[in-house]
């Protein structure tokens, strides 16, 4: 093919333009494809082999927040560009690192979620993220039901099927349908507006043994959460916003960092002989019913605590903390109006005596998160 | 055969003196440059093991020109305490020529195996691509189109999430 000599991008070596095309969003890459023919081979080449698939398209969300009728439209346009990219890939017999969706997705796409999520593990994905987060604060609570994570999502419903027969169970055999194979390969997984109950956390961590992050955000009906047992590998968690978590237990694991946002749910901390980081937001009840917990974890050095600090609150302040010996660096972020003194929090310093660093945020009349959240959750309770 | 002065770099100890690979371009200038900056190009890295005894290395696909600032490239690149911030901006003004020039690095780069100029200069291309129509980025590449308007349209239509 006769290129014109002064087009140099065009002859540079296929893994050139491929690396090239890499640093590019998806999207970027995509459209390369209209510049000449051999750029639609290249391009097409590209988004078939892939192998960090990160659907970002922020734009149509802008478009989706400032004009709310077609909202409807924009997340068809989304998901029709997600089955186009997966539909290209399916072909291939390769691994995927990562798969990254991000839009305002909910219960209307479960189909086509559920299929993304077969696809991600067929292919064997290390790091999954699945953010749903609406554009409309106010669909937090009253929006359309989030998109559900159920047991037959990620289930392999192939081999399953052969299992669930009930002559298996006749030669002792549990028809018990196995979890899918991809599993065994996931590391990282962070899910954002999924409706997930606290059993199938338990078992997927079970079944996952190579998983090092876990991260729950705004995980509607999640009740009870226990993340337990020297099996885990799990090394950082975070669960935050969760506004139906009623209580969470950790215990008697490896667990390195934790961090929790939330306001009346019930905290247990036990046996966490690795825990070197702890941040806490919520309100000023942390420092009552959670720093005592935290003085039994031994390997604890960094703790960041966040809560609203205003009247009446100070009253809450306990008169004695218990003290936190191995903590050296402290973060306290507090949000008031200005109308009480800040000293009764010394208190939180003082529980610390190896502190070698100490950072204090003081937002004046700012929404912090935990601010919103109780707003939210105040619907709840 | 003209040598071109050695480029720029820490004074060796006199006690210790620093190793000095030679390399040849393709039009047949020699440079030196010090081994330590040498092995940031995994290709030379190679050709040094082999122990060529001290001739030049044979670099055909690099003209003096480019070869002599890939020289300067690898020798600031293997300066010991330099800060990130500098050499951060140190970089941005390597790469502030005209196109053709950046391409030519970018093969040079390829061609020797030095991931870090690599990196750098895709991603000026990178940058120049970013934000541009179709339209745009031909016109600024020089990228002939030979798509007939119904070709154009179906292509657009294929993938019309990319241009929406």
């Amino acid at each position: 093919m006769k290129l014109n000599p002064k087009d140099r991008i065009s002859s540079l070596p296929e893994d050139v333009i491929g690396y090239i095309l890499s640093l590019l969003t998806l999207r970027e890459a995509q459209a390369t494809c209209l510049l000449s023919k051999r750029w639609r081979q290249l391009s097409t080449r590209h988004v078939t082999n892939l192998d960090y698939l990160d659907f970002d398209w922020s734009d149509l969300l802008r478009g989706m927040k400032a004009n709310p009728e077609i909202a409807e439209k924009e997340r068809a346009r989304y998901v029709e560009w997600v089955d186009n990219v997966v539909h290209c890939q399916s072909g291939r017999d390769h691994t995927l690192h990562g798969f990254t969706i991000c839009f305002d997705l909910n219960f209307s796409c479960k189909s086509h979620i559920d299929r993304w999520i077969k696809f991600a593990l067929a292919k064997r994905v290390k790091v999954l993220h699945l953010n749903f987060e609406p554009v409309y604060k106010e669909d937090l609570i009253d929006g359309c039901l989030p998109y559900p994570l159920g047991h037959e999502t990620i289930m392999d419903a192939d081999v399953g099927c052969l299992q669930q027969s009930s002559d298996l169970s006749k030669v002792g055999l549990s028809p018990s349908i196995p979890w899918h194979v991809g599993f065994r390969y996931l590391e990282e997984l962070h899910l954002k507006r999924v409706i997930v109950d606290g059993k199938l956390i338990e078992q997927l961590l079970a079944n996952s043994p190579v998983l090092e992050r876990l991260t729950l955000d705004d995980a509607r009906t999640l009740n009870r959460l226990r993340v337990a047992g020297q099996s885990l590998k799990l090394k950082y968690l975070c669960v935050a916003c969760c506004f139906d978590l009623e209580c969470i237990e950790i215990c008697d694991m490896d667990l390195v960092s934790f961090t929790f946002v939330g306001l009346y749910s019930l905290l247990s901390m036990d046996k966490l002989p690795q825990l070197h980081e702890v941040s806490l937001s919520g309100c000023i009840s942390i420092l009552r019913n959670d720093l005592p917990q935290l003085s039994s974890l031994p390997c604890l050095q960094i703790l960041e605590l966040e809560f609203d600090y205003s009247h009446p609150a100070h009253l809450a302040i306990p008169s004695e903390l218990p003290k936190l010996t191995s903590v050296k660096q402290l973060k306290l972020r507090v949000g008031g109006s200005g109308d009480i003194s800040l000293l009764p929090l010394t208190i939180v310093i003082e529980a610390c005596p190896y502190l070698r660093s100490f950072v204090f945020e003081y937002l004046l009349d700012a929404t912090i998160r935990v601010e919103m959240f109780s707003f939210a959750s105040s619907f709840f309770h | 055969m003209s040598s071109s002065p050695p480029p720029s770099s820490a004074a060796a100890s006199p006690s210790c003196p620093k190793k000095m690979i030679a390399l040849r371009s393709s039009d047949g200038e020699t440079f030196e440059i010090e081994e330590a900056a040498a092995l940031q190009s995994k290709t030379l890295e190679n050709m040094i093991d082999e122990d060529c005894a001290g001739t030049p290395i044979p670099l055909p696909n690099v003209t003096g020109k480019i070869l002599a600032k890939v020289v300067e490239f690898c020798s600031k690149h293997a300066e010991p305490g330099v800060d990130d911030e500098s050499l951060r901006a140190w970089d941005a003004e390597f790469v502030n020529v005209e196109q053709a020039t950046v391409f030519d690095y970018i093969l040079a780069a390829n061609f020797l195996e030095i991931p870090t100029l690599l990196n750098l200069t895709c991603n000026v291309v990178a940058d120049m691509i970013r934000g541009k129509t179709p339209d745009e980025i031909r016109k600024f590449f020089n990228i002939k189109s030979i798509f007939s308007p119904e070709e154009e349209e179906e292509v657009r239509r294929e993938n019309h999430w990319a241009f929406e």
